[in-house]
């Protein structure tokens, strides 16, 4: 592009660090915990599993050098990705292919959120988003920006992650002097001890127009969520509550598997004492409106906790709940069967993509979780592929300002990748309503 | 250059040469190159590959599947470079290929071999990489503006040749004359497809992805073909080759031969259309999405071959899952030679071979477009051209190269997902 031609990360050159093992050599290392096996909730990490996990923990560098890329490029207006990008600026470089979905994955999400929030503007006591693995996402710093194009009032957003990535994320927070326009000095929060969790913290939005908004950051290994749902949700499993409307037939599947699995993917979790308190988070308000996300997150758990920390979160919240959920679809094609070598190649297994292979499977997911109909109240589930969200999403004048940036010249391969993500988004309850 | 076989042979083993010997190398490329035409002669029988991308040990594979060069004579459509991790070498030893075997080994041009998308797409960044400085870049980019837009495969026979020893599968009954056989890496037969006779259940359908047969195409020596060239044993029409298709401002092979070829690939115009526009399910011309060239329906392809006494048009430039397919009754085949492109699209490749008739009229096809002789489409009169009688195809069909052969650690860093 430029006469400088900053280098496109060239996989070949990592040969070394990727051989070399150490935690924090490479950029596919990241000191980033996420996803995948390994150390127990409430328990230290393992060595052995810390280290399988750190395989999978640098899937968040990975987005936030396809973010930087995005960015610098001119797809996407977002200040603060730099802010989060270990390599710097002038180091990430990805291909158009990878731009563009990058490009149509964040914006896809953002039209759901506004969306959320546009629906919940005059919820009196407010409203809240809950990010789950967001790890160095800048979503909320966008929203709260001075310069963010809407007001967006009372809006507690929450992002939950390993502590290690909030402690990060806090660090970065704290010392970037132009973030003190948007978030209050990051305090502490203490929380979650019980639960292998720590490093919590917590922001005020500072700009007037976005009064009364909060930043809550949770450190917690995910899986904690899932432990401590376990034993109410086996409970609920006597009494399934079926959605209304919900397609015929539709809970059988999940219903007569999901006990098994637990059983044996969770068995060491569930022997763990179940003396604990029950797991809340900070200022999570089971009263609020709530928009649950998923960006590339769930996927990398066991089906079984996947399925569990939802089940939190739709038993927990009493109002309307939505819920926003990105990942890989199609692992039995040609495509899908190299993708999930490749990843596998780099330890990232992503268990739910076997069990919800199809866009129809991840709709029932979400109908199964309760989403859709609930009788008087509204609800819904509806899914688009990222190649669908370019094609139908994207207005001409956007499409053409970005195609103008990348060049990308290889329909087919787009077809291919774009075609193997999927945006499933489901909301029930009164006042929101996502079907667009 | 005596060297020119030892540099053959480190390019073999992936080895990059010095930066020298690519000087020179370059330097004779083009010696070589310039004395060619834009639309560069190729009699058969030739093997016809499609994009490459720097996947040196896919190139490898084709060559164990295709034949050696110089045993083997090669034409490969262009995109040598990008995507792929050995852009450098593959290039090169091409190059080599093409300097020490000219006349077995023929190069024309793909929308990549630029300085513009290089830049993009990895080729210049790999040479920057691997050299310390753009110079062997630039020496590259200034090949890239010799090599030929297209070429014209003349002699081509309508029979398949038997390849001696390799097929156990059933041949097709008697006096069948067989039109498209599919063979996999080892060289055994895969599927048969007779010329469609009146009657005749031609399921190649099935078989190249969708592509309808070519029911149009009359049996042989009816005379239905619309041309008097349809009778057994006769050469077939001859095949133009280019990397990407046709263009709206070509109507005749001639006008290619007129371009100025010897410039970076244009935003617009002749030169940028054929080396980057694609065949589509659409009536005439339509944009094209990758924002360059157009596309083109099936009416143009059949216009264009019969105003130029073609009977297929050969070309790349898409990625296609089964490694071939075939278009608009057989008057179009796209032809993709990178398995697992970029690594990650878990598609086959596919090289095509084109026999030499043995009738010893080959060579004396009047269609080889280097002269006007046609009557450039005026005697059309009603109704669709009947699309000439295409050769006899042969497709090889082979995977990516074995992790093992790649000399590469066992956990071979992979290529991007969205995470």
């Amino acid at each position: 592009m430029s006469g400088t031609a900053p280098s496109i990360p060239n996989l070949l050159s990592l040969r070394g660090r990727i051989g070399g093992g150490g935690i924090n050599q490479g950029r596919y290392r990241g000191v980033i915990r996420r996803g995948g096996r390994g150390h127990g909730p409430g328990g230290a990490p393992g060595s052995a599993s810390a280290a399988h996990d750190a395989t999978i923990q640098g899937t968040d560098t990975d987005a936030a050098v396809s973010r930087m890329s995005a960015v610098q490029i001119g797809y996407l207006d977002d200040p603060y990705a730099e802010l989060f990008a270990q390599s710097g600026p002038g180091a990430a470089r990805r291909l158009p292919i990878i731009n563009r979905g990058t490009y149509a994955r964040t914006t896809a999400i953002d039209k759901l959120v506004d969306k959320f929030l546009d629906d919940t503007e005059r919820s009196p006591e407010g409203r809240q988003i809950v990010s789950l693995g967001a790890g160095t996402d800048t979503r909320s710093l966008r929203l709260f920006s001075p310069s963010a194009p809407t007001p967006r009032k009372r809006v507690i957003y929450h992002e939950i992650d390993f502590p290690a990535m909030c402690e990060k994320k806090q660090r970065i927070v704290r010392g970037a002097p132009q973030l003190r326009s948007i978030l209050s000095d990051p305090e502490s929060v203490d929380e979650l001890s019980q639960h292998g969790g720590g490093n919590s913290w917590h922001s005020k939005v500072v700009a007037e127009k976005h009064e009364g908004s909060e930043l809550w950051v949770h450190g917690l290994d995910l899986r904690a969520i899932a432990a401590a749902q376990q034993p109410s949700q086996q409970q609920q499993q006597q009494q399934p509550p079926l959605p209304l409307g919900a397609p015929v037939g539709s809970r059988g599947l999940h219903s007569a598997t999901t006990q098994d699995e637990q059983q044996t993917e969770e068995g060491t979790t569930q022997q763990q004492p179940q003396q604990k308190e029950p797991l809340t988070l900070t200022s999570l308000n089971p009263n609020l409106p709530t928009l649950l996300i998923s960006e590339c997150c769930l996927c990398y758990l066991q089906h079984s906790a996947a399925s569990s920390i939802i089940s939190f979160f739709t038993t927990t919240i009493q109002s309307s709940l939505g819920i926003v959920i990105y990942e890989p679809i199609k692992p039995d094609d040609a495509f899908g069967k190299m993708m999930v070598s490749n990843l596998a190649a780099r330890e990232i297994k992503m268990p739910t993509l076997e069990v919800y292979k199809e866009a129809e499977d991840q709709e029932r997911r979400l109908w199964e979780a309760g989403f859709g109909k609930d009788g008087e109240k509204g609800g819904g589930v509806k899914s688009k592929t990222i190649e669908q969200i370019w094609e139908e999403w994207t207005s001409q004048e956007e499409k053409e300002r970005v195609d103008a940036l990348g060049g990308l010249d290889e329909v087919e391969e787009w077809q291919l990748l774009a075609g193997h993500y999927i945006v499933v988004w489901g909301w029930r309850g009164e006042g929101i309503d996502l079907g667009i | 250059m005596s060297d020119l076989d030892r540099a053959i042979a480190q390019l073999r083993a992936c080895r990059p040469i010095p930066e020298s010997d690519v000087r020179e190398l370059c330097h004779k490329a083009r010696e070589i190159l310039i004395e060619e035409g834009n639309v560069v002669t190729v009699n058969a029988p030739v093997t016809i590959c499609g994009d490459i991308h720097g996947q040196f040990h896919d190139l490898m594979e084709l060559f164990r599947v295709g034949g050696d060069p110089p045993d083997t004579n090669y034409l490969f459509m262009g995109d040598f470079v990008d995507r792929g991790f050995y852009s450098l070498e593959t290039f090169l030893l091409l190059l080599c290929l093409k300097v020490r075997y000219p006349d077995r080994m023929t190069l024309i041009r793909g929308n990549h071999e630029s300085r513009q998308i290089t830049t993009v797409y990895g080729f210049y960044d790999e040479c920057y990489r691997k050299y310390g400085s753009a110079n062997v870049w630039r020496y590259c980019c200034d090949v890239f503006d010799y090599l030929a837009l297209g070429a014209i495969v003349l002699g081509a026979s309508n029979t398949i040749s038997p390849s001696a020893g390799e097929s156990s599968v059933p041949t097709t009954p008697e006096g069948d004359e067989v039109e498209i056989e599919v063979c996999n890496a080892q060289g055994e037969v895969m599927s048969r497809f007779p010329r469609p006779n009146n009657g005749t259940n031609n399921d190649l359908q099935s078989r190249t992805n969708g592509i309808p047969p070519p029911s149009n195409t009359g049996p042989p020596g009816s005379g239905a073909s619309g041309s008097s060239r349809g009778s057994v044993g006769n050469p077939a029409g001859a095949v133009l080759c280019v990397h990407g298709g046709l263009s709206p401002l070509i109507d005749k092979v001639d006008k290619i031969r007129l371009l100025d070829r010897k410039q970076e690939v244009p935003h617009e115009g002749a030169m940028c259309d054929l080396l980057w526009s694609d065949p589509d399910e659409i009536d005439g011309w339509g944009l094209s999405p990758r924002g360059a060239g157009f596309l083109f329906g099936a009416d143009i392809v059949k216009v264009f071959n019969h105003r130029n006494d073609l009977s297929l048009i050969a070309r790349a430039h898409q990625l296609v899952m089964e490694g071939f397919k075939e278009m608009f009754d057989a008057s179009i085949v796209t032809v993709w030679s990178a398995p697992n492109y970029c690594y990650r699209c878990g598609n086959v490749a596919a090289l095509l071979e084109l026999s030499e008739d043995d009738s010893g009229m080959g060579v004396l096809a009047r269609s080889n477009g280097e002269v006007n002789r046609s009557d450039g489409g005026v005697g059309l009169g009603d109704g669709e051209p009947q699309p000439m009688k295409g050769p006899a195809r042969r497709y090889r069909v082979f995977q990516a190269a074995p992790q093992d052969s790649r000399g590469m650690p066992a956990k071979k860093p992979v290529a991007d997902y969205f995470l």
